[in-house]
C-alpha cells in the first residue's frame, strides 16, 4: 500500500516531462503564432496556483486573515535569485562534470530550496508575535509586514534596488512550475484531510471550544502560517527563474490582494476553488487587456457581488478532488 | 483520594470578586453537582478549572498536580474535559469531525506520515473513526454523523457537546447546564446517559446545572455557592434541607 503510492511520483514526474516537451515543441519553437504569450500565462497561472493554494491554508482552513502573502512571495524570489547570481558561478564550477541542463536544475533546486527555507523563517518570526492577535488586528500587521520587505528590498542595492533585479538565469519551466503545483496541492489537500486539518478547521470555528479539546491553538497557527509562506517562497524562486528579472512593484499589497481575491471567489477553504480562482484571475485579465485600467475596479466589483451573491465562493465547500471535505 | 482540589480559589473581574475562597474536593469517580443561582460564579469556577481564566489567589489541584494558571490545551491533555453552556460546536464541520478533531490530542500521527499518508496514519484514521463513530452511537447520534453540527437540533447539540469532550479521554468531565432547554423526559435520560458514562468510562464528573430534579437525581454531593461564595456542601437530602441554601433561592422573609 504504502510502496504502490510512491510510483505515483515517477509517474507524475514522466507526465510533467512530457507536458513540457510538448509545450516547447507547440508553444515555443511551434507553428502556434503566439505560442510564448500562451506559454507565459500557463506558468503565471501555475504560480498563481501555488500562491493561492498556499494562502487558502491560513485564511480560508484556518481562518487567519493575512493580507501580507506577497511579500512571502517576495521573500522568497528575491534569495532564490539572490543563489542563483552570486552563488551560481561557484556552483556551475563545482558541478562541472555534469551536463549543463543538469547544472541549471541543481542550481534551480538549491535556489528553490533557499526560497522555500528563507519565507518558511520569515513566516515564522511574523507568525510567532502576530497571531496571538486577532481578525482585523492580524490583517494589519500582515499588511505592514508585507511592506516593510518591499521597501527593505526596494534599498538594497545588491539586489538592484529600484532599477529592478536583473542577470537571473531562466531555468524554471513548465515541468519545474507544475511540479510545484502538484507537491503544493497534493501536500496541503492531505495535511487538509489530516487530524491537523481538522484542528485547523476547528480553530476557525471556535478557538475557545479548539482549546478546550486540547489543541494548542496558537502553536497550530503558526503552523499553518509558516507552511503557507514557505509555499509562497517556492512559486517566488519559481517566478524570478521565470521572468529573469524582478522589481519591487510584483511585490506591493495589490499582489496580496489579488490572491486574497482568488480564494475568495473559488470559496475560501476550497481546495479547488483555490486553483478555479487562481486560473480565473490570471487568464481574465488577459482576455481585457483593453481595460487594464479598469482592473482593480473590476477586481473590487467581482468581490463585492461575490459576497452579496455567493458567500461561499464559486465552488463553496465542493470539491473536485474527491470526497466532500468531512463526509465520507 | 480525591480527584480535584480547590483551595480557597479567588477570581475577580475589576471591582467584582466573581469567586472568593471557594474550596471543596472531589473523590475519584464522584457524580459532584455545584449549584446557585444566577450569577453565583458557577460558569467563572468552569472556566478557573479548565485554564480560561488564571485564578487571582487559591490553588487548583488535579491528580495531585498543581495547574491553577495552566493554558487550555495543557489541561485538556491532563484529563480535564468540559461541555459548554452557550453551545460551542465547530458549527460547519460534520458531526464526526467535531468528534474526531477532539481526538487529535490523543491520537495523532506525525506532520510528516499524515502529509505522505503514510499506513501509521491511516491506520490511526481509521481507528480514530470507529472510537468517534462508538461515541456518536453512544449519544444516539450515529445517523447524523455527516450532518453539520450547526443543522442538528438543539438538544442533539447539547449531546454532541457531550461526545465531543469524551473524545479527549478525560478523567474528570465537567457538564455546564447538560439539561439546558430540555423537556422532562430529556432531562430523565440525560441523567440516565450520566450515570452510564461514569461507568463506562470511568469518569468523575463535576455538573452544573439550574435543574433541580437533575441535580438531585444524579449527584452524590452538592456543593452550593451565592455571590462567588461557598454557602453550604453535603448530599443532596442534606442541601436540599439546609436553611442557607433555602434562603438564597428564595430570599428572605
Amino acid at each position: 500500500m504504502s510502496l504502490k503510492r510512491w510510483l505515483y511520483i515517477p509517474v507524475i514526474l514522466i507526465v510533467l516531462g512530457l507536458l513540457q516537451w510538448a509545450c516547447s515543441a507547440l508553444l515555443l519553437d511551434g507553428p502556434i503564432r503566439q505560442g510564448p504569450y500562451y506559454y507565459q500565462i500557463l506558468i503565471l497561472a501555475g504560480i498563481n496556483i501555488i500562491l493561492a493554494v498556499s494562502l487558502n491554508l491560513t485564511n480560508g482552513v484556518a481562518g487567519q486573515f493575512s493580507i501580507g502573502h506577497a511579500g512571502f512571495f517576495a521573500v522568497g524570489a528575491y534569495v532564490a535569485a539572490c543563489i542563483s547570481v552570486y552563488g551560481g558561478p561557484g556552483i556551475h564550477s563545482l558541478l562541472g562534470f555534469m551536463p549543463g541542463d543538469a547544472q541549471g536544475a541543481a542550481l534551480l533546486v538549491l535556489a528553490m530550496i533557499g526560497g522555500v527555507l528563507a519565507a518558511a523563517l520569515a513566516g515564522l518570526v511574523v507568525g510567532i508575535p502576530s497571531l496571538r492577535l486577532r481578525g482585523d488586528y492580524l490583517a494589519i500587521v500582515t499588511l505592514g509586514f508585507g511592506e516593510i520587505i518591499r521597501v527593505l528590498i526596494l534599498n538594497i542595492e545588491a539586489v538592484g534596488g529600484a532599477r529592478g533585479f536583473i542577470g537571473i538565469p531562466k531555468l524554471s519551466n513548465f515541468f519545474w512550475v507544475f511540479g510545484g503545483v502538484v507537491a503544493a496541492i497534493l501536500i496541503i489537500r492531505n495535511l487538509t484531510r489530516s487530524g491537523y486539518g481538522r484542528a485547523l478547521l476547528s480553530i476557525r470555528e471556535d478557538e475557545i471550544a479548539a482549546q478546550a479539546m486540547g489543541i494548542p491553538v496558537t502553536r497550530y497557527k503558526v503552523m499553518a502560517f509558516v507552511i503557507s509562506a514557505a509555499f509562497a517562497g517556492m512559486a517566488g524562486a519559481l517566478f524570478g527563474h521565470f521572468t529573469m528579472y524582478l522589481h519591487t512593484n510584483s511585490f506591493t499589497f495589490v499582489k496580496s490582494f489579488e490572491i486574497i481575491i482568488m480564494i475568495a471567489l473559488g470559496g475560501l477553504g476550497s481546495l479547488s476553488g483555490a486553483v478555479l480562482g487562481a486560473i480565473v484571475i490570471t487568464v481574465l485579465p488577459e482576455l481585457f487587456r483593453e481595460f487594464s485600467e479598469y482592473r482593480m475596479v473590476i477586481y473590487s466589483l467581482a468581490l463585492i457581488l461575490i459576497m452579496i451573491f455567493r458567500p461561499q465562493g464559486l465552488l463553496g465547500n465542493a470539491s473536485l478532488l474527491g470526497r466532500k471535505r468531512g463526509g465520507k | 483520594m480525591s480527584l480535584l482540589r480547590l483551595d480557597r480559589l479567588t477570581r475577580r473581574f475589576g471591582g467584582i470578586t466573581a469567586t472568593k475562597d471557594v474550596s471543596f474536593s472531589i473523590e475519584l469517580g464522584q457524580l459532584f453537582g455545584l449549584i446557585g443561582p444566577n450569577g453565583a460564579g458557577k460558569t467563572t469556577l468552569f472556566n478557573l478549572i479548565t485554564g480560561v481564566y488564571a485564578p487571582d489567589e487559591g490553588s487548583i489541584e488535579f491528580d495531585a498536580k498543581s495547574i491553577g494558571g495552566f493554558p487550555p490545551h495543557q489541561i485538556a491533555s491532563l484529563g480535564i474535559s468540559r461541555t459548554f453552556q452557550n453551545i460551542r460546536l465547530f458549527g460547519s464541520m460534520s458531526v464526526l469531525d467535531n468528534v474526531k478533531t477532539a481526538c487529535h490530542m490523543r491520537r495523532k500521527t506525525s506532520l510528516w506520515n499524515s502529509v505522505i499518508l503514510s499506513s501509521a496514519f491511516q491506520r490511526s484514521e481509521i481507528e480514530t473513526e470507529k472510537f468517534c463513530r462508538h461515541l456518536l452511537d453512544l449519544l444516539q447520534l450515529g445517523q447524523y454523523a455527516e450532518e453539520n453540527a450547526r443543522n442538528l437540533p438543539y438538544g442533539h447539540q447539547r449531546r454532541l457537546e457531550i461526545a465531543r469532550a469524551l473524545a479527549t479521554e478525560p478523567k474528570l468531565l465537567l457538564l455546564d447546564e447538560p439539561a439546558a432547554g430540555m423537556n422532562p423526559q430529556e432531562s430523565q435520560d440525560l441523567m440516565h446517559l450520566i450515570r452510564r458514562l461514569r461507568d463506562e468510562f470511568h469518569l468523575t464528573v463535576l455538573l452544573v446545572e439550574h435543574n433541580m430534579k437533575v441535580v438531585m437525581g444524579v449527584c452524590e454531593r452538592i456543593h452550593v455557592l451565592d455571590y462567588g461564595e461557598s454557602i453550604a456542601e453535603g448530599a443532596p437530602d442534606e442541601v436540599r434541607r439546609n436553611p442557607k441554601v433555602i434562603q438564597a433561592y428564595l430570599g428572605v422573609e
